[in-house]
């Protein structure tokens, strides 16, 4: 899997500009301020938004786990467990695993609606997971949330990832996957401006803030 | 908090959606108004009616002079035969035949002048007994003999009721596609990424009209079973009006799904299914005869398939007539569909570019 000169724009705005990357399994955390392209570069990737030139190379099979939660609203959790498993084919036992690991049974003849955001992360990533893809994309997975929802979180990604798959975190929590994380890649602006394997640093969150002051002292 | 400062912020809010406040608050109203034009009389001065030879003898002087006596109330338009007249009646093309019998302006003596309309287009029957009577006068008055007109109802006389109730089910059909599909498509935005993921919006918009399309069985049903037990029964279950209202549903649903995709599912997207669906229900000439208010109004219905439709589910459930019957209809609703989903995929592809 892997992107060339990857660019999307929307209208005057370069929200991707010209990116280059291949990708290897494991978990990759995309970090970089708001607004630098990590949802757009993304979404590129899961073919939820066309880019504007470029290609992007991809035979895996792709879900997402979006930032606001991708469901419906006016069904139950169980409901929507159900409609969204119609398109993956794993066992129902797969289903169960995944609502217990996340701790959706107290909520699940609650509509999506009624749940509490955090409730809304752990359902969307339920989803996500239903069909066990290759690369899981996890979109701002610990935004808002409390320990509790972070921390169910974090172990759901921790125990998925290996086994050959790729994990691809936008995030501004680096120092909760840093035991996690086996890349960083540092946007701004469009452009990657860091893309360093774990081993050239220690702690993400350090090596995310040397790649932001060395590009803006050019 | 005072009231000024709310005030400056529905003016900067203003300011900041002055082109939807444009649309909404002037392009709206100026069409209303121009929209008017499309009402210029309450009498059926512009109601089409055919002028038919009587039999083999009537000559064009007898046709012409019948056509100058019902001017006053119509617009008459020729027929070659009494057939071809009354085919023209029964698919409402025309709204009442007027034959002309042999030697009318040659001949001495009594002649009598044949009006016919149909028993399914309620509407227009107290308008044909003024047009006997307006054609009564003209001819007597153009004519050196004493002429009468006789008056004869073709097919089953419905009540008004009973005409209405194909009307309603249009409407109702119309209304689930521009306005409860649109809302319901709406509130599953939520959800539209990921089904774009493990799928796709051809299919979530397939699935939910297919959905529609077999709910719709059911006020289809109560409509049948109701007007049975009210004593007026009118047969709409029948494959020829299912496939009539079906295919309008999808097309005008395929239309809102495009409208709503293209406007990103926002509540303009809803608005102007609304417009749409306002649109339909003015201009489609669902309840009183084509030339009822204007001519302008008369042309611009005959060219909305939702007129034909009409029409065809008039025939299929008051005048009983078989689907061969309008299988030109059939083939315009199938086009129209074909273009709403051009429409559609041209409005997913609109929706893509910028995801």
């Amino acid at each position: 899997m892997r992107v060339r000169n990857l660019t999307k724009r929307y209208g005057d705005v370069v929200a991707v500009d010209d990116v280059t990357l291949d990708f290897t399994p494991g978990v990759h955390c995309f970090a970089g301020p708001n607004g630098s392209g990590k949802t757009t570069l993304l979404r590129c990737l899961a073919g939820l938004t066309r880019p504007t030139s470029g290609v992007v190379e991809n035979v895996c099979d792709v879900n997402y786990a979006f930032q606001t939660p991708s469901v419906y609203h006016d069904l139950t959790v169980a409901d929507n467990l159900a409609v969204f498993s119609g398109f993956a084919s794993e066992p129902p036992a797969w289903r169960a695993k995944l609502a217990d690991r996340l701790g959706l049974e107290p909520m699940w003849d609650r509509p999506a609606s009624a749940l509490s955001d955090g409730y809304r992360k752990r359902l969307d990533l339920a989803l996500a997971l239903l069909d066990r893809p290759d690369v899981l994309v996890l979109d701002e997975p610990l935004a808002d949330l409390d320990p509790a929802t972070r921390d169910a979180i974090v172990d759901t990604v921790e125990s998925y990832a290996g086994d050959d798959r790729h994990v691809l975190v936008s995030t501004h929590n680096l120092d909760r996957f840093a035991g996690l994380a086996d890349r960083l890649t540092v946007m701004s602006l469009g452009r990657v401006i860091a893309d360093e394997p774990r081993g050239e640093w220690d702690d993400p969150e350090a090596a995310y803030e040397r790649a932001l002051r060395a590009h803006r002292s050019g | 908090m005072a009231l000024p400062p709310l005030l400056r912020k529905e003016l900067r809010w203003g300011w900041r959606k002055k082109l939807p406040l444009l649309v909404l608050f002037v392009l709206v109203p100026a069409l209303f108004v121009y929209g008017t034009l499309a009402f210029e009389h309450v009498l059926p001065k512009s109601v089409q009616v055919a002028v038919a030879p009587a039999g083999p003898g009537a000559t064009q002087d007898d046709l012409s002079v019948v056509r100058a006596a019902v001017t006053l109330f119509s617009d008459p338009i020729l027929y070659e035969s009494r057939n071809a007249a009354m085919h023209a009646l029964s698919r409402e093309r025309v709204y009442a035949v007027i034959t002309a019998p042999a030697n009318l302006t040659a001949g001495a003596g009594a002649a009598t002048v044949d009006i016919f309309v149909s028993g399914s287009i309620v509407p227009y029957q107290e308008p044909a007994t003024v047009l006997a009577s307006v054609a009564d006068r003209g001819l007597s008055s153009l004519l050196d003999r004493p002429v009468s007109t006789t008056y004869t109802v073709v097919g089953r006389e419905w009540t008004l009721s009973a005409y209405l109730l194909p009307t309603f089910l249009f409407v109702l059909v119309l209304l689930v596609a521009f306005a409860y599909l649109p809302y319901n498509l709406a509130s599953e935005e939520a959800a539209i990424d990921r089904l774009r993921l493990e799928s796709s919006l051809y299919r979530v918009v397939a699935a939910k009209l297919g959905a529609f399309t077999a709910l719709l069985v059911l006020p289809i049903a109560v409509f049948d079973l109701a007007s049975g037990y009210l004593g007026t029964p009118v047969a709409f279950l029948r494959p020829s009006v299912l496939a009539v209202y079906a295919l309008c549903f999808l097309a005008a649903g395929t239309l809102a799904a495009a409208v709503t995709v293209a406007l990103r599912f926002s509540a303009w997207g809803r608005l102007a299914n609304l417009a749409v669906l306002l649109f339909c229900l003015a201009f489609s000439g669902l309840a009183y005869p084509r030339g009822f208010f204007s001519v302008a109004r008369r042309d611009f219905i005959t060219a909305l398939p939702t007129y034909h439709a009409m029409v065809a589910a008039r025939g299929f459930t008051l005048r009983g007539q078989p689907l061969t019957a309008y299988a030109d209809t059939v083939l315009l609703l199938c086009g129209t569909l074909a273009v709403c989903c051009a429409l559609f995929a041209g409005s997913v592809r609109y929706y893509e570019r910028g995801a």
